[in-house]
C-alpha cells in the first residue's frame, strides 16, 4: 500500500508492507523502518520503532490526524484525499469583531481616518489579556460603533472600514 | 487527557477529559510543578513530565516549553527577559520523531483503530476488568 502524507507543507511517499502479527515494514522517503505496534485504545497506540518504544496519541478530524509523540503534536494529512473544505477561504476575518467577550480599552481610529492593512484599530481586554484588532485591508473608517468601557460580544462589528479600491490611475502609470 | 506523575512531579489539575471551559474561567486551569535535588535534575524531570503530558483536542505550548528547557542557555541559567527574542525568535516545533508519526498515521489507517476496541489479550483469555474500566474523574 502506498500513501502520500503531508505535514508542515512537506509531502512524503510511504509504502507499507504488513509483517507478522502487529508489525509492518514502512519505507518513508528514503528510510526503511521496522515497526511493531499495539493498539491500546481508540486514541492510544504503542509503537516500537528501531527497538525503542513510543506512545502515540491520535485524534482525527475530517482533514487529517493529529498525532502526539513525546509531547509534540504532528498534524498529518493524506495528500491524495480530495477535501472540498480546503478550497474555502474561510479563515480570513474581514470584520472588526472580538474573538471572545471583551471590554473596549482603547480606540485607535476615528471616523474618516485612513488605515493601512495590519494597522491597529481597537484594543480589547479579556481574561487579563489585551488584544489589538487590526485592519484586514487598506481602507477608510466609516464608523466607530462602540465606546471605551463597552462590553462587546463576538459578532458585534466594532468599527466599520470601507475597503480602499483603486479608482484612478496610480502614480506609477498603471491604469485600473 | 493523561497527567504526568512520578517522584517530584505534582500536577494541580482543575480539568478532565470532556470538561468545557466556561467564559468566566480563571486563567490557570492546571499547574505542573516539578522539584528535584538539583536544578539540572529538576529540568530533566520537567522535560520528562511535559513529554508525558497528554492533552488531546486543543493546542498547548508543551513543544515550545520543552525546547526552552532544553536550550543550552536556559540550562546554564543565563536567562534574561529577552531570552525568547534572542534564542527562539524563529522557533518551530521539532520534527525529530516524524517517522514515528508517519508510522502511527498509517497504522491507524490500516487497523481502523477508531472502529473497534482491539483486545490486547490473546485469544481465549478472559477479558480483564482493567480493559473495561472507564475514564477516571470524568
Amino acid at each position: 500500500m502506498e500513501y502520500r502524507l503531508r505535514t508542515d507543507d512537506n509531502v512524503v511517499s510511504c509504502s507499507v508492507q504488513k509483517g507478522e502479527e502487529e508489525s509492518i515494514t514502512l519505507i518513508c522517503g528514503d528510510r526503511v523502518l521496522d515497526v511493531g505496534y499495539s493498539v491500546l485504545s481508540e486514541h492510544h497506540l504503542f509503537i516500537v520503532l528501531d527497538g525503542v518504544g513510543y506512545n502515540a496519541y491520535i485524534t482525527r478530524d475530517t482533514n487529517g490526524k493529529s498525532i502526539v509523540i513525546r509531547g509534540i503534536p504532528f498534524y498529518i494529512e493524506d495528500a491524495d484525499r480530495q477535501i472540498a473544505v480546503r478550497k474555502k477561504n474561510s479563515t480570513i476575518q474581514k470584520d472588526i469583531t472580538p474573538p471572545m467577550p471583551s471590554v473596549v480599552v482603547r480606540i485607535l481610529v476615528a471616523s474618516g481616518d485612513h488605515v493601512k492593512q495590519g494597522s491597529g484599530v481597537i484594543v480589547l481586554t479579556a481574561m487579563k489579556m489585551e488584544t489589538t484588532l487590526t485592519a484586514p485591508f487598506d481602507g477608510t473608517v466609516t464608523s466607530v460603533n462602540v465606546a471605551v468601557g463597552d462590553k462587546v460580544m463576538p459578532g458585534k462589528i466594532l468599527v466599520d472600514i470601507l475597503e480602499l479600491k483603486e479608482t484612478s490611475p496610480a502614480g506609477d502609470g498603471t491604469a485600473s | 487527557m493523561e497527567e504526568p506523575s512520578g517522584p517530584g512531579i505534582r500536577n494541580d489539575c482543575g480539568i478532565y477529559s470532556g470538561f468545557q471551559v466556561p467564559v468566566e474561567y480563571d486563567p490557570i486551569l492546571s499547574k505542573l510543578v516539578v522539584h528535584a535535588e538539583t536544578r539540572e535534575r529538576a529540568i530533566g524531570r520537567m522535560i520528562r513530565a511535559l513529554r508525558e503530558y497528554v492533552v488531546l483536542g486543543i493546542k498547548t505550548s508543551i513543544p515550545f516549553l520543552i525546547d526552552v528547557l532544553q536550550h543550552r542557555q536556559f540550562m546554564a541559567g543565563e536567562t534574561y527577559t529577552n531570552f525568547i527574542e534572542t534564542h527562539l525568535a524563529e522557533w518551530r516545533p521539532s520534527r525529530d520523531d516524524i517517522d514515528c508519526a508517519y508510522a502511527a498515521f498509517i497504522i491507524d489507517e490500516i487497523t481502523g483503530m477508531k472502529k473497534t476496541r482491539q483486545s490486547t489479550q490473546p485469544e481465549g483469555a478472559p477479558l480483564s476488568p482493567w480493559q473495561s474500566l472507564g475514564g477516571w474523574g470524568r
